[in-house]
This record gives C-alpha cells, structure tokens and sequence, in this order.
C-alpha cells in the first residue's frame, strides 16, 4: 500500500490540484484510498451519480459510451474529476481493462476536507483559474 | 567593500556605457562652463553676469519648455542620440560664430551652455531610470553619479591644462568630441520595452501639477536653485575680496574645486551607495540642505575666506553626488509617461526660473535696500526652513505615490445604490417578465421597497413556477389584492413550499387584519402536518408574544412526537429564546435530523459551561462549523475562557478556535490569540495571524502589543531566512524525493512570507502590506522592486532586523539575503546532511515527512538513526514514512 508522501506524490499529478500545496495534498492523500482492480471490474457506469474520482496509477481503464470508446486511460490519467465538483450524472462508463491500481477519493470525504482546509479550495479555484485562462487566450 | 560595491553581471552590459557616457558628458561640461566664463568676462565684463543669469531663465526656460513637448512623442532610443547631434552641430556653429560676430554671440553661449549643461545630464538620467527598476537604481545611480564627478575633475583639469595652447574657442570643439563619444555609448544601453512611443497628451507644466510628489520635487528643485545662486555670489565676493590679482583668483578657484570635486568623488564612490541602501532616499535628502544652512551660517560667523568655503562646501561637494542620486531615486514610482513629460521640466525651465529669480532677488537685496552679502545668509537660512519641511512632506508623497504605483493592478469596483424613480420602477417592471428566476427574484426585492402599489404587476407572479418569486411576490404585495385574486392566495396555503404557505398566511392575516387567534390555535392542532408547519413557521417569522403564547408544553411535547423534521426546525426557531422551554432545547440538540440540530445551535441564546463545551465539539463538525462558529461569537468575551481551554485539549479544534476568537472584537481575544502564537506551529499560526488581522480591521482601537509582534515577526523572518538557506543547500540534490521536499520547503518559505506580511499589517496599514505582498509575489520584476522600495521606506528602522526586511526577501537578490540574514539568524546549516537534520530533528510534520523520505542506503549513520528512532513517533505520518524507508533501506 502507498504512504501518505506516495500518494501525494500520485496526486501531484492531477490537473486540478496542481495548485495545491504538498501539505495539504497530504491531507487529500489521508482521505484516498488505494483500490486493487481486476479485468472487467466497473468503477462506474453512464448515468450513475457522480460519487468519486479515481487516479489512475497502475494499469487501463477504458471510458465508453456503449460500445463506443471515449478514450483509454493510463497510469496518471484521472477520471471523472468533476464528480468532486457537480451533481450531473456520469456521461461515460469506466471499465478496468487489466489488473489496475487505482487511487479513489470519495465525493462526500472531498467536501468535508474543503470545509477543514479553505487552502486546499483556493488551490483548486487557482488551478480552474488558471485553466480557463489558458482556454481564453488560446481563442483569442 | 563587497556591500558598498554592489554590481551584478548582468547589469553591466547597461550600467558600464551609462556610467561612461555621463563621465564623458561631465568632462564637456566643466570643458565648456571655464570657456563659458572666460569668454563672457573678457568680452562684456563681470557687471554684466546678473542680467545673463535672469537672460538665461527667461531663455531658458522656454526652450527647455518647448523640448518637453517634442520629448513626449519621440522614442528614448532616438531622442537622446538625435538631442546629442544637434548639440554637437551647434557647437561647431558656435565656433564659426566666434570669429565673425560680436558681443551677442557671448550672451547666446551663455546661455546655451546652461541649457546644455542641464538638457544633457537630464536625458541620461532619464535613460537610466528607463533601464533600471528602483531596487537596482538604488544600488548603482551612486555609481553613475561618481563618473560624473570624476568627469568633472578631468574635465576641470585638461581645461586647465590645454586653454593656453588649444586656445579657449578651440575647446568648443574637443567637447564636441567628448559628446560624439557619449553618443555611440548611449546608442549601446538596451532600452528595450520601455522605449515606447508616449502620448503627447497634456503639457509638462499639467504633468507636475498632476502629481503631489512631482509638485515637491519641482518645489524642492526651485529652493535648492534658489539657494545656491545666493551661496554662489556670496562666493565670488569674498573670493573677489581676498584675492587682489586675476592669477591668485584662478589659482584658488582652480584648488578649490579640485579638491572640493576630491572629496565629492570619494563621498560619492564609498558613501552615497551605502547611505542609499542603508538609510533610504529620505536620510539622502538632508545632506544639502543641512550642509547649505552650516554654509550660510559660516558666512555669518566666520570673517574672510574661510566663510565662503563653508558657504560653497555643500552646493559643489553634495548637489551633484548625493542629493542628485536620491532625486533621480524620487522618480522612481513616478509612471514613466508622466515622468518623461516633466522631468526634464523640472530639472530645465524650474531650474532655470528659480536661478533668474534667485539672481533677480539678490540684485534687489543688494542694490535696492544694500544688504551685505554675509546678510544675504538670513534669506538662505529662511529658504533652507521651508526646504526642510518640504522635505517632510515630499518623503510622505514618496511613499503615497509607491502605494498608487502598487494599487494600480487593483480593479476599482463602484459601488451603486438603485433610486426607485418612475425609470427604474419601468426597468424592474419589465425585469419581472424575465424567464430567468434569479432575475426575477432580484427585481421583486427591490420592487419590495418602493412607495407605488404595484400589485396588479406583481400579482400574477403568485402563479410562478418559482417558489422563491412566489414568496416575494406575496411579500412585495400590497394586502389590496384584487377579489378574483383571493382564492388563489388561499390555495398557496396548501402549496408544496412551506415559505410560500407562511407567506400567504401572512399575506392573507394582513389583508384581513386579523388577530384571530384562535384560527391559529386551530391550524397548530390540525392534523395535517402542512396546516401544523405554515401555522408554526408563522408564528416563527411573524409571530408576536400573543402567537408565541400558543406555543406550551403539551404543544412541544406533540411536535416532538410527530416525527416530522420541518415541524421541529420551525418549533426550535419559535422556541429558542423562551427560557420555560429551554430543556426541551437541550433534548432537542440530540436530535437526528442535522438540520434540527443546527437551528438548535441558531436559535438557543443559553449560556452555560455545558453548553459551551457542547458548541465546541460542534466546531469539529464540519455540518454544524459556521453555525456553532457564529454561535460562539455570540456568546462574546464570556466564550474566550472555552476557547483557551479547548485549544490546549484540542489540538483538532485549533483551526476553528482563531476563527471564533476573530469575531469576538475586545482587547481580550487580541491578547489571547497573541498568547497562543508565541508557540504555535506554521499550521497554526496562520489562522492565528489571520484572525489577528481580522480583529484589527474590525475595531482599529484594539491594541496588538509591538513588542510581541516584532518577537514573533524576527522569529518568523527567521523561519523564513532558514528556508532559503535550506533550499540552497538541496539545490543540486536530485531525485524525486528531493524534489518533493524542495517544494515543500519552497511552500512553507512562501507561506511564511504571507505570514510576515499579515503581523506586518498589524504594524502597519494591513491594505499597504496586502499590496506589497502582492507586489513582492508578482512575477513581475519591476513589480516586485517597487514592492521592496516601499516597505523600505515604509518600515521604521529602530528594529535592524526590520530594516534588512526588504533585502532578506528579495527573490532576486538571494546571495546577498543569505548574506545579510547570517548576521541575525542561525547559520550552521552547511551540507545536504546538516539540512536533513534538522528538518527531521524540527517539529514541522510534513517536512520532518518529506526530509524523512529522501534518506537511502547511502546516507550516514546519524540519518539512519534517526529513520530508526521515527519509527516510534506518536504520529502516523512519520512512523509510516519510517516504516518505508527502513524497508527501501
């Protein structure tokens, strides 16, 4: 199993906490759990609620729509990060594809976390920020 | 030496041709000023000087006046090497002129080489505040400065030395030369960015008045002309007096100036820099008015020669060293377009009037009511006074105009308040057909308050799909609702939204004016939990102590059976300050439904220790935080004995407990949290901070004691000084583990400069010190010097560590940051090891991790003990990482 420092190390690779601060990654680290997958395991289904993000760290996740593929996802890759953020419905399905290792952090443990540590949702604001920024100058 | 010679190599490729070209153009000067003189006197006599001097305002003047307005639409690039050409040709004119014309020609060049004099030094200047930001000019303008001075001697010298063979009109010529040099200098200074087109828009006169310190400097730069005219003649008199022949004369005045110019080099090679960067442009600025008022008084106390050294020491040894420097440092916060457009104003057209006024005056004192020269002293001494305040008030401009320069990147965002005049009613009126609710909503709000009866608008928004435009529909109604209408009022009392229901009960109680309560009673005992709910919500809004009198016992007692969660949430808000019912507010706190028990927390106005230590524990919720929070800042000063207890029991609560303290505003919440940050941990202390600061904007009388404040500002500078030295020290450390610990270490040292910047907003003005810490984080090099250049003058120095503040957080200086926080802070930090160490010996958990982390195989034997020792540590986080390291190990 990873340590707290391992998993913050994992998490710095996520987009949208690139603004966070290590010590307080930490913190994300605590509330991520690590998930050992199997081949065809689902991590959630189109139209499920969203309930948590998972980081991907060992092994493929295939993201589809039906039998129609979205894209494939490998090891840093992150899906369904705006589970953490909206109530839509899931748009794609997530099915492990080989044995993976797969780092979850659950929607309600994110929320609480963000109320505890009013840095770790500036970072997260900064990063967005940063994001949309980046969209307006490219039209531009 | 190495401090008072501060040159970095990449400012050499700009400061070198800088300082070389102002060498060469002093050298043309004080080639051309003798001939000047020599030429003047020989060919119209000395009683002609005083007109020249009023000649030379008046002509002066204007010219310089109108070269301020060509100025503004030409690039720096090309007007200052076009400006030096043109000079060169009216050089070589002047020379033609010499042999063909008369006694006009003199009175011309003296008055050109006075404009030349000032139009050259000025457009240098004016290059090096282009190319350098106000940390660097504060280092290296001395250093330019000292070229012009040792330009000076040599120039002074060689004129000397070859007027009696090169011919005194053929000196005009190796001027020429002098300046051609500076020219092809000038064209190698990269100017960059900066050499963009300015607008011409307004005149140089409008730019100074537009600006209170350029008003100051140009006021400052009037009395020191003043002054000095008035020490100048009262020179040549007693030089004219002491000496009988002309020889003895230019033997004096050539000694006196080369070892006055000798002592102006050395003070400006060894002492301006330092005083600048020790002392600041404010201490800068005393030299000559100071050393001018001792002049005037040496003159009045010291008979002969020895009063008219004293008199002249200050106006040649600082005018052009020191005081010249720390002026071209006032420019700095100046916007550069305003600074272009009256710069050259000031230092021409002001110069030159004072000096024609300063002569003017004295041909008045002298030949009008025949005052002695050594009297003419009392008039120095009267104008160095108003010198002396004006400085006071310039150093205050200084700073103000460094505060704008930083505001600037703030967006200013007006403030509006809506008149409900038959315009805006018509607006809102058609806001109301909107499909968006919010919009809606906003427009029945401020409908609400208006003196109109716009029911029949309003009215159809009862049938909104909206349930919030409903309720405020019903509010902004008035009760003379139509009677076709009525019915449908009547059927939102069994609307699915309970506000909406409360709502049209009210509506409909004020329509009819009815006190009626026995229909209340009734709707309370119905048994339909929406009649209960809309009865009760009444009563909880509206309801006075008459509808509050229906509330008893067995009625409690029945809600609290009837397993519907609405109807305790409004029973709770009915309830919570009625003293009778309070136990049943104590049972309601253990209520199942979260939102039950957060109206318990809002409502209950119940003070005891019990229920103190209860909302204490509710701050460990994150559900129930901002309520018990607000709750307990209620309860004021008689919470802050819960609050010491609990942050010495709880360490779980020590984020929220600054939090709580921080809406309590009195002396004793201040004194409390500056108790707990003597000790407390990086995590902790900024809530601390922060809530410091936020008691401090609250109520400006609170008292944060200053010597607590500098102990823990010196020790946080010191956190902070530890972390550069530390991030230097792993700097070539490689590997992922390091690199996790160098962002770590990196975030804790920029975590711990906000922390600075927040205990100095309790010093100083907290929105001053937002604005610098925002200008010092900028990445924005000028940005973050005009940052450094503000809290500099900004910071008082009784504290030295406070005044070496600015250098220790210049990121772009960290060599002399190291430098300098060695002599305040620890510095036995020197290896990869030693750093480990000490992170791991210290009590930050997550470096103590990270340092922890980056421990492998081949590291010694006091790093592995101490692996070995964490694997017992009381905390989680350092016994797993232990664990993994005596595994990788």
């Amino acid at each position: 199993m990873l340590t707290v420092i391992e998993k913050v190390m994992a998490l710095q690779n996520v987009d949208v906490f690139s603004e966070v601060s290590t010590q307080h990654l930490a913190h994300l680290a605590v509330i991520a759990e690590e998930i050992a997958c199997r081949t065809g395991d689902v991590l959630y289904k189109e139209a499920d609620p969203p309930l948590a993000m998972y980081l991907i760290l060992e092994g493929r996740v295939r993201l589809h729509r039906g039998d129609l593929d979205v894209t494939i996802a490998g090891p840093n890759d992150v899906c369904g990060t705006w589970a953490l953020f909206d109530d839509e419905p899931r748009v794609v399905t997530a099915t492990v594809l080989e044995t993976s290792r797969v780092l979850c952090i659950e929607r309600d443990n994110f929320i609480h976390l963000l109320a505890d540590y009013v840095e770790i949702t500036q970072g997260v604001l900064r990063a967005m920020t940063k994001h949309l920024r980046g969209l307006v100058e490219r039209v531009q | 030496m190495n401090r008072i010679i501060d040159i970095r190599p990449t400012e050499l490729r700009r400061l070198m041709p800088l300082v070389m070209a102002y060498t060469l153009i002093l050298s043309s000067i004080y080639v051309l000023k003798p001939a000047r003189n020599a030429l003047f006197l020989d060919q119209l006599g000395i009683a002609q000087l005083p007109y020249v001097l009023i000649l030379v305002a008046l002509i002066g003047g204007g010219i310089s006046s109108l070269y301020s307005k060509l100025m503004g639409s030409m690039r720096l690039n090309r007007l200052i090497p076009g400006t030096f050409i043109a000079l060169i040709a009216h050089l070589a004119i002047f020379r033609y002129l010499f042999t063909v014309s008369g006694g006009w020609i003199y009175y011309l060049f003296y008055v050109w080489v006075n404009l030349y004099g000032v139009l050259a030094v000025s457009l240098l200047w004016l290059l090096a505040n282009a190319v350098f930001d106000a940390r660097e000019a504060r280092r290296l303008f001395g250093f330019i400065g000292t070229g012009g001075i040792a330009g000076s001697v040599v120039g002074g010298l060689f004129t000397g030395w070859a007027a009696n063979w090169l011919g005194t009109e053929n000196l005009l010529l190796i001027s020429a030369g002098l300046i051609a040099a500076s020219t092809g200098l000038v064209c190698t200074v990269p100017v960059g960015t900066l050499s963009v087109k300015a607008s011409t828009e307004g005149g140089a006169l409008q730019a100074v008045m537009s600006s209170a310190l350029l008003k100051r400097i140009a006021g400052m730069g009037a009395l020191v002309a003043v002054v000095a005219v008035v020490a100048d003649i009262q020179f040549n008199e007693i030089v004219n007096a002491a000496f009988e022949t002309k020889d003895e004369k230019t033997a004096f005045f050539g000694r006196f100036f080369a070892y006055l110019n000798g002592f102006s080099f050395v003070f400006q090679l060894l002492m301006t820099p330092w005083i600048l960067k020790r002392f600041g442009v404010g201490c800068a600025l005393f030299f000559l008015p100071v050393s001018m008022a001792l002049g005037a008084w040496g003159v009045l106390l010291m008979a002969g020669l020895w009063g008219g050294v004293a008199v002249k020491v200050g106006d040649v040894g600082f005018r052009h060293s020191i005081h010249k420097a720390a002026i071209e440092v006032l420019f700095l916060p100046v916007p550069s377009e305003l600074k272009k457009r009256s710069k050259v104003f000031i230092d021409t057209t002001v110069d030159n009037l004072a000096t024609g006024l300063g002569a003017l005056v004295v041909l008045i004192l002298q030949a009008g009511f025949g005052v002695l020269y050594p009297h003419l002293s009392f008039f120095s001494l009267g104008l160095v006074a108003v010198w002396l305040w004006n400085l006071v008030r310039l150093r205050r401009a200084y700073v103000d105009a460094f505060r704008v320069a930083l505001d600037r990147r703030e967006i200013q965002i007006d403030d509006f308040r809506v008149q409900l005049d038959g315009a805006v009613i018509a607006v809102l009126v058609q806001a109301l057909k909107s499909e968006n609710p919010r919009h809606v909503a906003y427009a029945l709000e401020l409908l609400g308050t208006a003196d109109e009866d716009l029911t029949s608008e309003i009215a159809p928004l009862i049938q909104h799909a909206d349930a919030d435009v409903q309720r405020l529909a019903l509010l902004a109604m008035r009760p003379s609702l139509p009677v076709d209408l009525q019915p449908l009022v009547r059927g939102l009392l069994r609307d699915e939204n309970t506000d909406v229901r409360v709502e049209a009960l009210h509506f409909l109680r004020r329509q009819t004016l009815s006190a009626d309560l026995e229909a209340l009673r009734h709707d309370l005992q119905d048994g339909d939990p929406k009649i209960r709910t809309t009865a009760l919500g009444y009563i909880s809004r509206y309801g006075k102590a008459r509808e509050k009198g229906l509330i008893d016992k067995a009625f409690v007692e029945s809600v609290l059976g009837s397993g519907v969660p609405e109807e305790r949430v409004l029973l709770v808000r009915v309830i919570g300050n009625m003293k009778e019912l309070a136990p049943f507010l104590l049972e309601l706190r253990r209520d199942a439904d979260a939102e039950v028990v957060r109206e318990v927390i809002r409502s209950f106005d119940y003070r005891s220790a019990e229920y103190t230590a209860w909302l204490l524990d509710r701050l460990a919720e994150p559900r129930y935080r901002i309520d018990a929070r607000n709750a307990l800042a209620k309860m004021g000063e008689a919470a802050l004995p819960a609050l010491k207890t609990a942050w010495d029991s709880s360490p779980r609560l020590r984020l929220q407990i600054p939090r709580v303290a921080a809406e309590i505003p009195v002396q004793r919440a201040v004194d409390f949290l500056l108790d707990k940050l003597k000790n407390a941990s990086s995590g902790d202390s900024l809530a601390l901070i922060q809530a410091l600061c936020k008691l401090r904007v609250s109520d400006s009388r609170l008292h944060c004691d200053e010597d607590r404040v500098d102990r823990i500002l010196m020790a946080q500078a010191g956190v902070y000084y530890e972390m550069t030295r530390l991030l230097q020290i792993f700097e070539s450390a490689r590997g992922k583990a390091f690199a996790l610990l160098k962002q770590a270490l990196r975030e804790y040292r920029d975590g711990t400069l906000e922390q600075i910047f927040l205990l100095l907003g309790l010093q100083y003005s907290l929105g001053d010190m937002y604005r610098a810490y925002l200008g010092i984080v900028s990445s924005d090099k000028t940005k973050r010097a005009n940052a450094l250049e503000f809290l500099d003058n900004v910071l008082d120095r009784h504290h030295e560590w406070k005044a070496i503040l600015p250098v220790l957080i210049d990121a772009d200086a960290v060599e002399d940051a190291l430098s300098y926080g060695r002599n305040f802070f620890r510095d036995d930090l020197r290896t990869c090891e030693d750093g480990m160490l000490y992170l791991i010996d210290g009590n930050e958990l997550w470096l103590k991790a990270c340092a922890l982390n980056c421990v492998d195989a081949g590291d010694s034997a006091a790093l592995i003990a101490r692996v070995q020792a964490c694997r017992t540590h009381a905390h989680p986080l350092i016994t797993e990482t232990a664990e993994r390291v005596v595994e990788r190990l």
